[in-house]
């Protein structure tokens, strides 16, 4: 940006000009408009029904956008690569179906059972990764098939029925708050939010993953190891996913056969919102939280406001049109 | 080859001039095409061939001078208003639809219809009865995708014809067939001179145009140099005539260039990289060399010889069916890229677009080959720009700024920052493919001199180039590669302009 604004010949500009360019600079970075838009509806929304910056509102709405943005910067990565992750959805209800069922059936301890249900998290990643990296399929394909194969998967488990008398110390996970204040979500995705941006900022590892989007066959030629990057991107979507699914079955106290459903929708919208491009190779963890807001909050506003639930999807739906929309345009431009 | 009775040309290029930006690709050329000749056009690249091919194909019409069709003179308004005047062109690369069948392609243009809906049985019985017409057995009904690329190419010339075509273009055609499948092309370019066809035949491979043509135009920077008939030309006079009075000059500006080429040739190091019996597929058979520590190896071939797929199976970009190979002595196994990259093999692609992430800051492309070992805890910017910075000054980008995105810096400047790439950690072997395409003298100059450097460090470098010049001015010996065969070994005296291109 800084090369866009010195190839503008004028060499002799006023400061008032130049505070107007870095004001208009501020704004062509998508996050901070993202940003700009969620203070607004919050503000707006408050105006409407105070309640709506109230501190238990502000509670469930920390909560629900933490939650999101785990599930986000998980399916994040696959993006960066310039692929994509579909099954998280069908992923969020298998996760919390299975850590339910291995305590409930299986009469396993809480920790194992969760890892459990995390470690099977990878191996289904790790699936996806192979298919993409050795078959040279689009993560598209793979992770739809999972998206139903694993949607399955959990009724099998289930047999349709939730699983339920989960213990306190699982929904904690959920419904629990740090303080009295802070919901433990936030807490675990603080967590998972510093180290993907660690990852992805500070490590080789990370810039690898970005120039895998970048230009696949240039990260190649540079001897970058790009199936093993690869795999591990579609490792840590599928994992994300899982966590999410653990946290949602707390919240509900029950392991669900229906959770998740449509939850990959709400996080590449959340993605995209927050400055990925689905041609990849770009992106941050903290474009990605401020787009988790956005949907969290709209999401909240449409229920204080009592717009009818099933106006929700197709405001959602609405939301990402505009995010792909600016995406694009702004690519034909450059 | 009989010669064609000679009546007045079909077609005739008259003092024609055509200029990119201030170079001028076409000077003052003279050209006539007899009816029912089949006529060669040679020249090196850059020489013209493509730029005049564009011109009978209405590509462009910002030339001057005139081109006379059948007596008249015309301009072509566009490729569209070409075709329709009885011009075809053939492209090296096929442009057919790999998912219709023959017939489709065929009558892609305009398929018969009845009321719109289209006559599947009507269409299949004219295709095949044409490709019968033309001597061709091809089931017309299967798939194009299916073919072999000869067949394709064949079904691609009686399309052209179809559509109205008396003068046919054939680009490069040889290039990608194997022997067998060349046979028939040829017997199918004698089938179409007997049926009153006019053919052009532009190719580097001089065996090919000497068998095939009645008549030989070569080009050379942009001038005719000569027309002759076939008869009176051989290989030799072809490269002669190609390479020119130049090669005299050429020949006293490298022979200083020479002495100290065979100088440093004695004292170049142990072997570094040894290929034994090395195939892939189709694309190289048997090749075998031995790179040294400290010695620049050439390998010239014209495009389509098997020598990108080489270079990649070197750098594991690509695996070989067979053969095997050792780096200094020890058995390799080249399983991806970044194994070649962690046993000191550094690769230079031959396509700037696959070498660098050209929207990205040229400190991140600099670093990006050996991130793992120059970070391998935290990323820290100011370290990194340090690390790029001094390589931008040992290899010269200009501007030396690496916080630039790569896209930004002219060609040859890219190309130093690709080399850039791979010196953050001294390389054992540097395979070097086409390292100085499209550059101007200046940045050609540049790069090449960096190229040596690292041969006086005792870098083994395998130096990858259609570009003869290139061969001669830098390396120890060189290879020539034709249709993924080895052909020849040139060293010291022998290795010139000449003998590289008269073995490809």
């Amino acid at each position: 940006m800084n090369e866009v604004a010195s190839k503008s010949t004028a060499a002799a500009r006023s400061s008032a000009q130049i505070r107007m360019d870095s004001l208009r600079n501020l704004l062509k970075v998508s996050e901070f408009v993202i940003f700009i838009v969620v203070i607004v509806l919050l503000i707006g929304g408050a105006l409407i029904n105070p309640r709506i910056m109230g501190v238990e509102n502000l509670k469930i709405i920390t909560r629900d956008t933490a939650i999101l943005a785990i599930a986000a910067i998980g399916v994040a990565f696959p993006i960066i690569t310039a692929g994509i992750d579909l099954s998280i959805g069908s992923i969020v209800g298998l996760g919390g179906v299975l850590s339910a069922f291995f305590i409930m059936n299986w009469g396993m301890p809480i920790f194992p059972s969760i890892l459990l249900a995390l470690l099977v998290g990878v191996v289904i990643g790790w699936i996806h990764g192979l298919f993409v990296t050795r078959l040279n399929m689009h993560g598209f394909l793979i992770t739809l098939v999972t998206l139903g194969v694993a949607r399955g998967g959990i009724l099998v488990i289930t047999n349709g029925i939730p699983i339920t008398g989960l213990p306190d110390e699982y929904t904690y996970l959920g419904q629990g708050y740090l303080f009295g204040l802070i919901p433990i979500p936030v807490i675990l995705c603080v967590v998972v939010a510093i180290f993907a941006h660690y990852l992805l900022r500070y490590t080789y590892i990370g810039r690898q993953i970005y120039a895998v989007g970048g230009n696949i066959e240039a990260t190649r030629l540079s001897g970058v190891n790009i199936n093993a990057r690869v795999v591990l991107c579609y490792v840590i979507s599928v994992v994300c996913a899982s966590l999410v699914g653990v946290i949602q079955a707390g919240r509900l106290s029950l392991g669900h056969p229906a959770t998740g459903e449509g939850f990959e929708l709400l996080a590449i919208t959340a993605c995209i919102l927050g400055g990925l491009s689905l041609m990849g190779g770009q992106g941050t963890v903290p474009g990605i939280l401020v787009g988790s807001a956005l949907i969290g909050v709209l999401q909240n506003l449409m229920v204080m406001l009592n717009i009818n639930p099933y106006w929700h999807k197709i405001v959602i739906g609405l939301v990402l049109l505009a995010a792909i929309t600016f995406d694009y345009s702004r690519r034909k431009q450059n | 080859m009989s010669q064609p009775q000679s009546t007045s040309p079909v077609l005739e290029l008259r003092n024609i001039s055509k200029r990119y930006g201030g170079a001028l690709a076409l000077t003052d050329v003279e050209f006539d095409l007899l009816p029912g000749e089949v006529h060669g056009l040679v020249g090196e690249n850059g020489a013209g061939k493509s730029t005049m091919m564009k011109l009978l194909a209405g590509v462009f019409d910002d030339y001057t001078g005139e081109l006379i069709l059948r007596g008249e003179p015309v301009r072509f308004a566009s490729p569209a208003d070409a075709q329709a005047q009885g011009i075809g062109m053939v492209y090296q690369e096929l442009s057919t639809f790999q998912h219709l069948t023959v017939a489709e392609n065929l009558f892609s243009r305009q398929p018969p219809t009845k009321g719109g809906i289209l006559q599947w049985r009507q269409m299949n019985r004219e295709a095949q009865s044409l490709l019968q017409e033309l001597g061709l057995d091809i089931d017309v009904t299967s798939r194009m995708g299916e073919l072999s690329v000869g067949s394709q190419q064949l079904v691609e010339i009686a399309r052209v014809i179809f559509s109205g075509a008396t003068i046919i273009i054939l680009d490069e055609p040889t290039s990608a067939l194997s022997t067998p499948e060349t046979r028939r092309l040829f017997e199918f370019i004698a089938r179409l001179k007997a049926q009153g066809k006019t053919l052009i035949f532009i190719s580097h491979f001089l065996e090919d145009v000497l068998e095939v043509t009645d008549r030989i135009t070569v080009l050379k920077n942009s001038h005719k140099v000569a027309t002759l008939p076939t008869s009176q030309a051989d290989k030799h006079t072809l490269v002669e005539l190609m390479i020119g009075s130049d090669a005299k000059i050429l020949q006293q500006m490298y022979e200083a260039e020479e002495s100290v080429a065979s100088h440093v040739s004695h004292e170049t190091g142990k072997p570094m990289l040894t290929v034994t019996n090395l195939s892939q597929g189709s694309a190289f058979a048997n090749v075998d060399f031995t790179l040294h520590a400290g010695e620049i190896l050439g390998i010239f071939g014209f495009m389509g010889a098997g020598q990108i797929q080489l270079a990649r199976c070197l750098f594991g970009a690509e695996q070989p069916s067979s053969g095997s190979l050792a780096l200094d002595a020890a058995p390799l196994k080249l399983a991806n890229t970044s194994a070649a990259r962690n046993v000191g093999i550094a690769y230079v692609p031959e396509n700037r677009r696959d070498s660098l992430m050209l929207t990205q800051e040229i400190f991140k492309n600099i670093t990006l080959a050996h991130l793992g070992k120059l970070a391998p805890g935290l990323l820290r910017q100011r370290r990194e720009v340090e690390i790029a910075q001094t390589q931008i000054a040992a290899v010269g980008v200009r501007p030396p700024r690496p916080m630039l995105n790569a896209g930004a810096l002219s060609g040859g400047n890219q190309q130093k920052v690709v080399l850039a790439k791979w010196l953050t950690q001294q390389p054992k072997v540097l395979i070097l493919n086409e390292p100085t395409r499209g550059m101007d003298v200046g940045a050609k100059d540049e790069v090449l001199s960096i190229v040596q450097d690292l041969r006086t460090q005792g870098v083994a470098i395998l130096l990858i180039t259609t570009e003869p010049e290139t061969i001669v001015q830098i390396a120890n010996r060189s290879l020539v590669m034709r249709r993924g065969q080895i052909t020849a070994e040139l060293t010291g005296a022998e290795l010139t302009k000449e003998n590289l291109m008269r073995n490809a």
